[in-house]
């Protein structure tokens, strides 16, 4: 029963932590400002013209703008996908200019070939998850909506969701996807000093008006940790009454194995076992079954918090301090459960206790 | 030498209540058990036998009179005290013999060592020398289910004798065995009071027991009939 409650803390904690981990990282991987089309259908269909570029790169504070369309990719190699958000790879189209290591509108590094170069066409870079996912290496060829590609390099970056892309020139994409020439879906702002993001941000609103939304991505990601830890909180209060309510489940378990044992408590009396004796032994067995229920716990609740994530592709953290907590958390209850059916098998009248049937 | 009195009860009354009844189990007994007796306490069912017995195994305390065990007035001991008069001074046996189902035969003799601070190792020695005074060290790793009835009654007696107490209660030990198992187990007994100087008190309704010890206590509605 306590295993139970110490999985589900396990398993819910963990998504929260992983999917907490994996959106905090990847918007730091985007970090600065990013510019979309206000539009009644949201930003996913925000399309943005090629001159907004050089004007806000003329804005003091603003060192690069780095146009972006970024869209799920439809197929790859002929497999479609089922739209079950496990195995999505997304298309990156940028502006990539020199086939550079570092690659600045996600944050991401060269690990295998080149970057791309201004003059490539027909050619990519993929990320990491989709290398291992499609087995694929540098000269290899990829479909990608039915289009084959030339890889020419590989990248990685701080976070599993970015990993899965493909990196690729705006001509490309745009014609891989149908998007009208000289428009871009967001421009992602890089700046000369991080810390002046709230300010650019909103001069830049001021400079483009209210055709635009211009979103600071730092700011973003603090409200969006907000909403995750209220997350997190939530999830442990739920789990946290799984295991009251198990808890509950010990105490009775404990109470009728001391009445049960009623004459056997008695006998022990008899022999010269103290009341303290007697209380130390039902508390010795309600630890225990606390840790048994907690390692049983911990495996369960690892193993269901793997099984979501290859599941259904929500990464998930177990960190050391929830396992040593959740263990800590049914060693507790062992304990507490026990204090009360230990109290009262100490108190049992000798007398009475070898009289019974 | 005159024996010396290691159990002393006077005027004893015991009393339970019984809902808004009271009821009176012994109605002002008094007597002496020496060092060394077999006594034999007989009586009919309901006389107070056993409550007799548990006055003086310490395990409670006299509603009005006086309990020595040992020279100790068990009226004046705390829970603890009485506890450790019994681990140091006293081996209970019962009639349904009270071992532990899920324990082995050197298991439940150990049981009443479990809270001392005493080895592991000694523990072990000491319950294996005990079960080879029963005759049942080809049994220690059975459980009670697997034994016999008289075979389960020395496993209780070794317990009783693993604290190496100098009185040994018994409250109808025979009663669960057939007749011939039972005159073996008081056999048993009457070895050990020879042998290991140890004080036999033993409770029974049986008459035919009675030949065995060297005191007779005839017990009837809570007060002494008899004592020869
Ligand atoms: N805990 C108790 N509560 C109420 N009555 C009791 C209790 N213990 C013993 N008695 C009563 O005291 C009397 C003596 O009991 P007991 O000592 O068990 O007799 P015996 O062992 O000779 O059969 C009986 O009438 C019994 O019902
Ligand atoms: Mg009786």
């Amino acid at each position: 029963m306590i295993a139970v409650g110490v999985a589900a803390i396990i398993a819910l904690t963990s998504l929260a932590d992983g999917v907490f981990m994996d959106v905090k990282s990847a918007v730091a991987q985007v970090q600065g400002v990013i510019v979309f089309q206000k539009n009644p259908y949201g930003p996913l269909f925000s399309q943005i013209d090629e001159s907004y570029i050089q004007k806000i790169e003329r804005i003091a504070g603003v060192k690069k703008v780095h146009p972006a369309i970024i869209k799920p990719a439809r197929e790859i190699d002929g497999k479609p996908f089922a739209y079950n958000a496990k195995s999505i790879v997304r298309l990156i189209g940028s502006k990539f200019e020199n086939s550079q290591d570092k690659i600045t509108v996600i944050r991401a590094e060269i690990i295998e070939g080149r970057g791309l170069k201004a003059s490539d066409k027909g050619k990519v870079v993929i990320g990491t998850e989709v290398k291992d996912q499609y087995n694929k290496f540098v000269g290899n060829k990829i479909k990608i909506n039915g289009k084959a590609f030339e890889i020419v390099g590989v990248y990685r970056s701080g976070s599993k969701y970015l990993n899965r892309g493909i990196l690729l020139q705006l001509d490309d994409m745009r014609e891989l996807i149908n998007f009208p020439k000289n428009k871009v879906a967001q421009l992602n702002v890089e700046l000369e000093n991080p810390d002046e993001a709230n300010k650019i941000a909103k001069l830049i609103q001021f400079k483009l008006g209210d055709k635009f939304k211009v979103i600071n991505s730092t700011q973003f990601a603090k409200s969006l940790a907000n909403i995750l830890s209220d997350l997190r909180l939530f999830v442990l209060a739920v789990a946290s009454l799984a295991a009251i309510v198990a808890a509950i489940g010990i105490l009775n378990t404990m109470l009728m194995s001391v009445m049960e044992r009623y004459r056997e408590i008695g006998t022990l009396k008899a022999t010269g076992w103290t009341n303290a004796n007697i209380m130390q032994m039902i508390l010795y067995e309600s630890t225990f079954i606390g840790i048994i229920g907690g390692i049983l716990g911990i495996l369960f609740g690892t193993a269901i918090s793997k099984l979501v994530s290859l599941q259904i592709g929500m990464p998930t953290f177990v960190s050391a301090e929830l396992l040593s907590e959740s263990f800590l958390f049914a060693l507790v209850i062992g304990v507490c459960a026990g204090l009360y059916p230990a109290w009262k098998a100490s108190r049992f009248d000798p007398v009475e206790a070898l009289r019974a049937e | 030498m005159p024996k010396q009195s290691i159990i002393e009860l006077k005027d004893v009354v015991k009393e339970y209540r019984l809902g808004k009844t009271i009821v009176r189990a012994l109605r002002g007994v008094s007597l002496e058990i020496k060092r060394g007796d077999f006594a034999i306490v007989v009586g009919p069912s309901g006389s107070g036998k056993s409550t007799l017995l548990h006055m003086m195994g310490a395990l409670d305390r006299p509603t009005s009179g006086k309990v020595f065990i040992a020279g100790k007035d068990i009226g004046l001991l705390d829970d603890w005290s009485l506890a450790m008069l019994r681990r140091k001074t006293i081996g209970f046996v019962f009639q349904t013999f009270n071992l532990v189902p899920t324990l082995n035969t050197l298991e439940n003799v150990m049981l009443p060592l479990e809270p001392t601070g005493i080895d592991e190792i000694e523990k072990i020695k000491r319950a294996k020398e005990l079960l080879k005074l029963v005759g049942l060290e080809h049994r220690m790793l059975h459980k009670p289910m697997e034994l016999s009835g008289g075979e389960r009654q020395r496993v209780a007696i070794a317990r009783a004798l693993i604290n190496n107490p100098e009185i040994v209660l018994a409250d109808e030990p025979t009663g669960n065995l057939d007749t011939k198992t039972g005159l073996q187990i008081i056999e048993a007994m009457r070895k050990l009071n020879v042998e290991e100087k140890k004080t036999f008190v033993i409770v029974t309704h049986d008459l035919s027991l009675l030949k065995y010890g060297n005191r007779h206590i005839y017990i009837r509605d809570g007060l002494i009939e008899k004592i020869r």
